[in-house]
């Protein structure tokens, strides 16, 4: 994103729209800072420029990272929007999560703070040792240069996004040891990120992943996403997925 | 949608605070979707939504319903609604069971009124759920007034900045219409997850304190 001088009149209606806090007044001059902007798009598709201004630029590789992970319109190389991922939505057709494992989901970033990725790569490669697998339909296990030690690849490092979901499925019985690596990961990283559990749960809708993170010095907050059983796998399908 | 799950707030200020998507898996139920989702919007209009829509199609506070419809694709990922009771949720659900479309719907909300109230009122099972741990690491970054962090969380992909939210509030301590003004600030909001008479609530208390 870029600002054209020669248009721009610094009204200043821009500024509060970037989530980064990227767009600056200068003097009389408003501009963006390249290094903080996560290409959103926001400033450009919500401020209502008077004298449009605010103008796309091409991205190029690795920028476009950066627009791909933080305009939740734009498709990633999932080919999904948002943050790539079905993750849990859809378990009920996909069956991705089930019963006797668990999947972790780390975002990083968000609320409104942001990432870089050498920042993702400390969560990828602390969890990276513990689990069966990163979830494969997921823009960030795409980026991965090895899966099982989870380094990323290195022309990507210093690029800033909006968030970044790392999903993993792992057995049960790996759940403390990923626990212990959250809690170190707290100190880590430079930026905040959300975690969360997600369990096929049993014949009562409960799930053990509750108390084993009570267990260990985690307290599952009052809201939670649940699918609730609705989808179906139509006749006929013959793919991997069953319930 | 996993950005529904970090809504903030105490248990008062979000137990009425519903997300409710639906959504095909890829390569499975996709083909034969639009028709379905738009069946969703239609049921979902019916019962009072505080925001409605979704990815690709605009929102109810930047489109119409048939607009929205029109838009609707099969690969469009997914369509929102957000309701403000528990009632209009139940409804809703009641329709969505009798129309038995087939694609995976996720509800958003305090644990215990989703599984405990409506499903079980409703007589459905929940298949799998996503706890929130919170969040962690470096909360110092984040904004000290939590209300503020309460109406950024309602737009998951972040698009609704601080800043933002901080002018809104100034704009409605100045006289500007509290509706108008969340209204506004829904528009970043692409997945229409944004629970508008919700941010009204919180613009009013937090410009009520700034005069004082």
């Amino acid at each position: 994103m870029r600002i054209d001088p020669d248009k721009c009149i610094a009204c200043g209606n821009c500024l509060p729209y970037c989530p980064m806090a990227a767009i600056a007044m200068i003097g009389d001059i408003v501009v963006i800072n390249e290094d903080e902007c996560v290409e959103c798009d926001c400033c450009f598709d919500f401020a209502g420029c008077p004298t449009a201004a605010i103008e796309k630029v091409d991205l190029a590789w690795p920028r476009i990272l950066r627009n791909q992970f933080s305009n939740p319109v734009v498709p990633t190389v999932t080919s999904m929007t948002g943050r790539g991922s079905e993750e849990m939505k859809t378990n009920d057709v996909t069956n991705q999560f089930r019963a006797g494992f668990f999947g972790l989901g780390v975002e990083l970033g968000r609320p409104g703070i942001g990432v870089r990725f050498d920042d993702v790569e400390k969560v990828t490669m602390a969890l990276a040792p513990h689990i069966n697998k990163f979830a494969a339909v997921n823009p960030v296990t795409e980026l991965l240069e090895d899966r099982t030690t989870g380094k990323i690849r290195a022309e990507v490092l210093s690029e800033k996004v909006m968030s970044v979901l790392v999903e993993i499925i792992a057995p049960l019985e790996k759940l403390p040891a990923l626990l212990q690596e959250l809690a170190a990961l707290k100190t880590k990283v430079n930026t905040v990120f959300c975690a969360s559990l997600i369990s096929r749960l049993d014949e009562n809708g409960n799930s053990p992943v509750v108390e084993i993170a009570r267990q260990w010095g985690f307290t599952p907050e009052i809201r939670t996403k649940t699918n609730i059983g609705m989808g179906k796998i139509p006749p006929g399908y013959r793919g991997e997925a069953h319930k | 949608m996993t950005h529904s799950l970090y809504r903030t707030g105490s248990y008062d200020e979000v137990k009425d605070d519903f997300v409710v998507l639906i959504m095909p898996g890829k390569g499975i139920n996709v083909e034969g979707s639009a028709a379905k989702m738009k069946q969703f919007l239609d049921i979902a209009n019916r019962h009072a939504p505080a925001d409605l829509g979704g990815w690709a199609i605009g929102h109810m506070y930047n489109s119409t319903l048939e607009d929205m419809k029109d838009k609707v694709i099969d690969r469009a990922a997914s369509c929102s609604v957000v309701y403000d009771s528990k009632e209009s949720l139940v409804e809703f659900l009641k329709e969505m069971k009798e129309a038995d479309l087939g694609l995976s719907l996720v509800i958003s909300g305090v644990d215990e009124i989703v599984k405990n109230d409506v499903c079980k009122e409703l007589d459905i099972k929940p298949h799998t759920t996503n706890y929130s741990l919170g969040i962690m690491g470096k909360t110092e970054k984040l904004p000290q007034d939590e209300r503020v962090l309460a109406v950024a969380t309602m737009c998951g992909h972040g698009m609704v900045s601080y800043n933002l939210i901080n002018q809104a509030v100034e704009e409605v301590r100045g006289g500007a219409d509290p509706e108008q003004v969340a209204a506004k600030l829904a528009q970043p909001c692409s997945c229409a997850i944004f629970n508008v008479r919700r941010a009204v609530g919180l613009l009013k208390e937090m410009s009520r304190d700034t005069l004082e």
